[in-house]
């Protein structure tokens, strides 16, 4: 009696030490949260929600309502049709785009043929580049000025769309098929980290499935369907989180231009109230595409 | 074992079929074969296609680094230029500032990635191996610090770097001295502790995301080290360094490089938090890219005022981008291995 209540004792002794230890080991990661990050998070609420003035003494606000919301709205009838709606709604398509893509080119990868190495170092290559800045120029020369002049591009829309008139289908699918291969340089960009994550994913599939589902007479499509892309699919919910994420906060996301833009002419209440926007929109539509992509999502239990 | 025996069972009833059923099962090899060799083809095309949709820009910005100007516009030249001039590289080299502008990026970047890889390895350790009772909640804040976009805050960041008060101390100084508080802030802005501090306190760029690696990586790591050092009268933090730190090096490598990059390609932060003449490298090649600093440089003697100023211009930029992409690219070539492994073995999994 006496024995295990000494020993509950010295249990309960011992979880306080290791709960102490871990507030110890996080204490300033916990510390730069609070002072530095919550901080500017909640002023920008506030912001948010008033005029923001400088003065010598520092910065002061005044309480103006829900109107930061509105202003831009009222502003100009373009704002909602060429800005707010492109800012939130183009992550869907750019989040499926690349995920299928990323999936398609992470398998080849993954596939064993001369010259992978290079092949990797290659579509890795705009993770390391690929910045705003950048981007924004080589897609700049690149897009507009060179590939429509000289033609040299093999995606170059206006090439593609005399090839497909001239077979003579209808424009209706001409425009489907410009488009899709006008993003395709920007989805190609887009994926390197996503190419990671499956390839990663790829690798930690035992290959003793696949060869069992061999021996059974599986044909590689159904190996895919039954096995790739089962055991992939919580890789997948990361890589769409991820992509979401991505396109939504990302330099080129025309709403966040716009807000940078305020932000430049020292509109930092309207600004602040267009991020605030967006940012609670991105969270929405991440809690509903997590709640419903775990729904779908195979978990393997029995290892580990 | 059930499957084994009925592979073996079909074996044999194949063995007694006669030989027709063997001659259909060397055309079904064969026609797998063939298919085999068709996707190896269809495989190298797309790569080389996407490839090249990746390599095409590079190609062209090296090309026309190297090209001079007269050649830009020549119907007969086509990616090997007639001859290769340096002038454009000169021309960036004042455009940008280089030499300082690198030396300040490299010092920066450096700096923030030995930060972050011992502030996060540390803060993931914590979540990872320790128990107590607000883990779940404030794991979920680090999830929250790479949602929210740095555009949303970094505007209350500058100010909060402008009058900078560690926890209310300069508010309560002026509590007993009766002038404004802001006599008692630092001004941190325009200084390289805007990005040294919050990547020493591990909320960083993208710290959250290097906190999750290392979180993943030390929570695969087995119990019995952790028990085995505590037997042989280690602490938790000298376990940490001595047992656990050690065999993260391929995490820490990871995120020591991706640091690397991502603080090299800021340009929303580091514009906003340095002044001129104080900017790191990308935002001199963003500077020399934008239109409105056309007169600046015209009147700096980098252009001709003449009506071939745009060429001149875009050569300049050409040269610009590629010696901002080159020290990450010279970078990449020697650790490529690492940045696909280390991503691979540090166990971001879902």
């Amino acid at each position: 009696m006496t024995a295990s209540k000494r020993n509950k004792k010295e249990k309960s002794r011992l979880r306080r030490n290791e709960a102490r230890y871990g507030y110890l080991f996080i204490l300033p990661w916990l510390i730069g949260f609070l002072a530095l990050f919550l901080r500017p998070l909640l002023t920008s609420i506030r912001y948010a929600f008033s005029e923001v003035m400088f003065k010598p003494t520092g910065i002061s606000t005044e309480f103006s309502g829900i109107s930061n919301f509105k202003k831009p709205f009222e502003d100009s009838v373009w704002f909602f049709t060429n800005t707010f709606l492109p800012g939130v709604s183009n992550f869907w398509y750019e989040a499926v785009l690349v995920c299928i893509f990323s999936l398609f080119v992470a398998i080849m990868l993954n596939q064993k043929f001369k010259g992978r190495t290079v092949a990797r170092a290659l579509f890795f290559l705009p993770v390391i580049i690929a910045s705003g800045v950048v981007i924004q120029i080589l897609q700049g020369n690149g897009m507009d000025t060179e590939l429509e002049t000289t033609n040299a591009f093999v995606f170059s829309s206006g090439g593609l769309e005399v090839l497909l008139n001239s077979v003579g289908l209808p424009a209706a699918v001409t425009d489907l098929f410009t488009n899709i291969s006008n993003r395709v340089f920007q989805v190609v960009w887009l994926s390197g980290i996503q190419i990671i994550l499956y390839l990663s994913g790829l690798q930690s599939i035992p290959r003793s499935e696949y060869e069992a589902a061999q021996i059974e007479g599986a044909t590689s499509w159904e190996c895919f369907w039954k096995i790739t892309w089962v055991r992939i699919s919580p890789m997948t919910m990361v890589v769409v989180i991820y992509s979401i994420i991505d396109s939504l906060t990302n330099v080129s996301n025309p709403l966040i231009q716009w807000s940078y833009g305020q932000y430049t002419n020292a509109k930092y209440g309207i600004s602040a109230a267009m991020s605030w926007l967006l940012c609670i929109i991105a969270f929405v539509v991440l809690i509903a595409v997590s709640v419903f992509m775990s729904r779908h999502v195979f978990y393997v239990n029995d290892e580990n | 074992m059930n499957l084994l025996m009925r592979f073996k069972k079909t074996e044999q009833k194949n063995n007694f079929r006669f030989s027709m059923k063997k001659d259909w099962k060397w055309n079904k090899k064969g026609a797998m074969k063939a298919g085999k060799m068709v996707w190896s083809v269809v495989r190298f095309g797309l790569i080389f296609i996407l490839g090249y949709v990746i390599i095409y820009p590079l190609l062209e910005t090296i090309t026309k680094t190297f090209m001079p100007v007269s050649q830009y516009s020549d119907p007969s030249v086509i990616w090997i230029p007639k001859s290769l001039t340096l002038d454009n590289i000169k021309a960036a080299v004042i455009a940008l500032d280089f030499w300082p502008a690198f030396g300040r990026t490299l010092v920066l970047c450096l700096g923030c990635a030995i930060l972050q890889v011992v502030s996060c390895a540390i803060t993931g350790y914590g979540f990872a191996r320790f128990r107590f009772k607000l883990r779940g909640p404030l794991f979920a804040l680090v999830i929250l610090t790479i949602v929210v976009p740095t555009q949303l805050v970094f505007f209350p960041m500058k100010v909060q770097y402008r009058f900078f008060d560690f926890f209310g101390i300069s508010h309560l100084i002026a509590l007993f001295t009766g002038q404004p508080y802001t006599n008692y802030t630092i001004n941190l802005v325009d200084t390289k502790m805007t990005f040294f501090l919050p990547s020493l306190l591990g909320v960083g760029i993208r710290s959250g995301l290097f906190i999750y690696i290392y979180r993943q990586f030390f929570r695969n790591m087995p119990k019995e080290l952790e028990e085995a050092a505590k037997i042989d009268g280690c602490g938790p933090w000298s376990t940490f360094t001595r047992i656990m730190a050690p065999n993260a090096r391929a995490s820490a490598l990871t995120v020591f490089l991706f640091s690397i990059i991502w603080h090299w390609n800021e340009t929303m932060m580091t514009g906003s938090f340095f002044n001129k003449g104080n900017q790191p490298l990308s935002i001199a090649v963003q500077n020399a890219n934008d239109g409105s600093m056309m007169g600046e440089m015209v009147s700096a003697g980098l252009y001709v005022a003449s009506g071939r100023n745009w060429i001149e211009r875009e050569a300049t930029s050409y040269a610009s981008v590629l010696m901002f992409i080159l020290p990450p690219l010279i970078l990449y070539v020697f650790t490529q291995k690492y940045f696909v492994e280390g991503v691979e073995s540090s166990g971001i999994k879902g």
